[in-house]
Formats: C-alpha cells, structure tokens, sequence
C-alpha cells in the first residue's frame, strides 16, 4: 500500500483512458464503470486526493439531484382572489366609517386631548421594564431570523460515541482485515 | 501514523477516541453523501455509515492521515460490495438497476439544503430537454443508461454523451459551493 511506484501504476490505470476526472468520478457513483475501471478506482482512493474529492463532488451532485426529486419545491404563496361580492356601494360607505373610526380614536388617546399631559411612565418603571424585558429575552424574540438560523451542533451520534468508548475500553477485539 | 495526525495511542496502535471524532466529525457528511450515492437507499446508506466508521475504529491506523477521506470511501465501498455478496436480494437489485426514491428516502431529504436544492432546480430547468431527460431517467428514476438508450431508441453513447454533458454544467452549479464545504 506504501510503494510509490505501486501508486503510480494505479493512478496510471484508473486515469489513462478517463482524463476527465469527474466523469469518471461520477460513473464511479452511478455504478456504470466496467468492472476493471472500478476496481482500478476502488485501488486508486486511498492514494490519490484528487480523485478522492472528484468522488466527493459526484456524491454531492448525484444526491443533490436525487434529492430535488423529492423535495417539492417550495410555492410561493398565491394572492387570494378578491371578493367580488362587496358591491361599489360599499366601498364608497367604508372611507366615512373608516375617517369616522379615527376620529373616535384620536378623542380617546389621553395625549391627545388638549390640557392632559401624556402619561410617560416615570425612569424606575422604564428601568424595570427594561429588566424584565432583559430577563424574558424579548432581543431574540425581535429577530426571529437569527433563532431560525441558528442549529445544534454537529455531534457524533450514539453508535459513534459507543464504537469509540468500547474501542477505548478494549472491548472486541477485531480480526484485522485489508481493506 | 494516525488518522488525524496525532499520536498513536501507545501499545493499542489504534486512533484514540478524539481522533476517530475529529475524522468523523470532518468526513461523515461526504461519506453519507458518497453511500447514498452509490447504493441509493437511505436506511442502508445509514448502515453502511456505520460499519465504514466501524472500521476506522478498528483498523483506522492503517490509513495515512492525508488522504484519509480516500481511505473511508474504499472502505464504504468495500462495505457496499460485501453487502451486495451477502444480501439476498442482490439478484433482483441487479434486475431492476439501482433502487430510486422510496419511502424510506427522508434522510435523502436532509441530505441537501434548501438554497442547494433551489440551486439544483434552476440548474436543471436550465439543461437542454434532452440532457435533463437522460439525468431525471438515471439519477432520479434509477434506469439504467442501456434501458434509457433502448426506451429513447438512441445509442448508449449519445445518451453518455447527454449525461455527462449535463453533469458538467450541474457541476458548474454546485461546483463552488462543493470545494468551500471540502477546503
């Protein structure tokens, strides 16, 4: 496995009749190289990163296209049709209502009535709001695109975890094969 | 020599339990990926996952830590090859060509993001109907290239020439994105 000459004469085999690295690579993937090609590939691997990150990228693409099969895509939402049931009649009475509606409003708000001076809440009330505020944790609450951004870390999982503390425990020996 | 380029642990010559973490934590995504590829069933992808990592455990020692990537995909490979000796639907998997999207495809899914997945279709709907018809055949529907060249009446080396045609420019598409993630 350590002889360079040896790695040459596979590098040799497996790129000779392929120059195009990342066909080949992705022959690889799908399982269309002949037989000698792929075991001149398979032999090729553990020596040649070129190749190694060619097979990679074949990964990645042929899985990014399989996996586009699958994912629908996502629809943006259409409009609703409008309502054609409110006659013209209607929208004409809806701008009075609506100028009436705010006026109404505009009466009710204390500082806006002349002579009624607003009420602003005092500097100890603002400071414990803002503590309370502080301890509900309103930031995150305001960017919600940040929460949704944000992922647990990349952790081994359980029968990575259990390999690695047997193997530590040197539990299960293992017969040794080449590979 | 270590996997990781650390130390070996003294007397076991295994890779330590940090090591054999850092390679996986490092490499898992590209192997999944590579699995899924190549045997295209998601819960078997997973198992072969495993068995790779499995060896590097065992015999990870034996691999020179610089292309240690290589090294876990001729493994996986090796898996995925005993696995079609011992599997007893071996037969019908070689009948029907590599088995398509099925039910239990949900990790193909996570196997690639939303920006990916939208950048894969723009790429695709901008092939030629010729080329993306010989890639959603192969890859998507699991047909061999013989069985597409015989159901479009073509020689099997125009459809070769489609698909790798088509390849190169999806290449294009994901190419960066694929050697940041790798750099």
């Amino acid at each position: 496995m350590n002889n360079p000459d040896h790695h040459d004469s596979k590098h040799h085999t497996a790129r000779a009749a392929n120059p195009d690295l990342d066909w080949l690579a992705e022959r690889f993937v799908l399982g269309e190289l002949p037989l000698a090609e792929e075991e001149a590939v398979v032999a090729s691997l553990s020596d040649d990163d070129d190749l190694a990150a060619a097979v990679a990228r074949a990964s990645l693409l042929v899985t990014a296209v399989r996996a586009v099969a699958l994912r629908p895509p996502v629809a943006s939402p259409e409009p609703a049709p409008r309502s054609k049931s409110r006659s013209k009649y209607g929208r004409w009475l809806a701008v009075p209502a609506v100028a009436a509606a705010a006026a109404w409003f505009i009466w009710l708000s204390p500082a806006m009535r002349p002579g009624t001076p607003p009420a602003l809440p005092g500097s100890p009330e603002v400071a414990e709001l803002w503590r309370e505020s502080a301890e509900t944790g309103w930031a995150a609450a305001e960017s919600p695109a940040e929460d949704e951004l944000h992922t647990e870390p990349d952790t081994a999982p359980d029968w990575m975890l259990a390999a690695v503390s047997l193997d530590a425990a040197g539990v299960g020996e293992p017969e040794v094969l080449e590979n | 020599m270590t996997a990781s380029g650390g130390e070996t642990p003294a007397g076991s010559g295994r890779l330590e339990a940090d090591q054999i973490l850092g390679i996986y934590d490092q490499w898992h995504d590209d192997l999944r990926r590579f699995l899924l590829a190549t045997c295209g069933n998601a819960e078997l992808a997973e198992e072969l996952l495993q068995a790779t990592f499995s060896r590097l455990v065992e015999v990870g020692q034996t691999a020179r830590p610089e292309s240690i990537r290589g090294w876990l995909f001729k493994v996986a490979h090796n898996e995925l090859r005993l696995w079609r000796r011992r599997s007893a639907t071996h037969a019908r998997w070689l009948d029907s060509g590599p088995p398509g999207p099925t039910a239990a495809a949900v990790p193909w899914e996570e196997a690639i993001r939303g920006e990916e997945a939208a950048a894969v279709r723009r790429a695709l709907a901008t092939l030629p109907f010729e080329q993306r018809q010989v890639v959603e055949a192969r890859i998507q529907r699991g047909q061999t290239f013989a069985a597409i060249a015989a159901e479009l009446g073509l020689p099997l080396g125009t459809v070769l020439t489609r698909m790798r045609l088509a390849l190169a420019k999806l290449r294009r598409s994901l190419g960066e994105k694929a050697r940041d993630e790798q750099s």
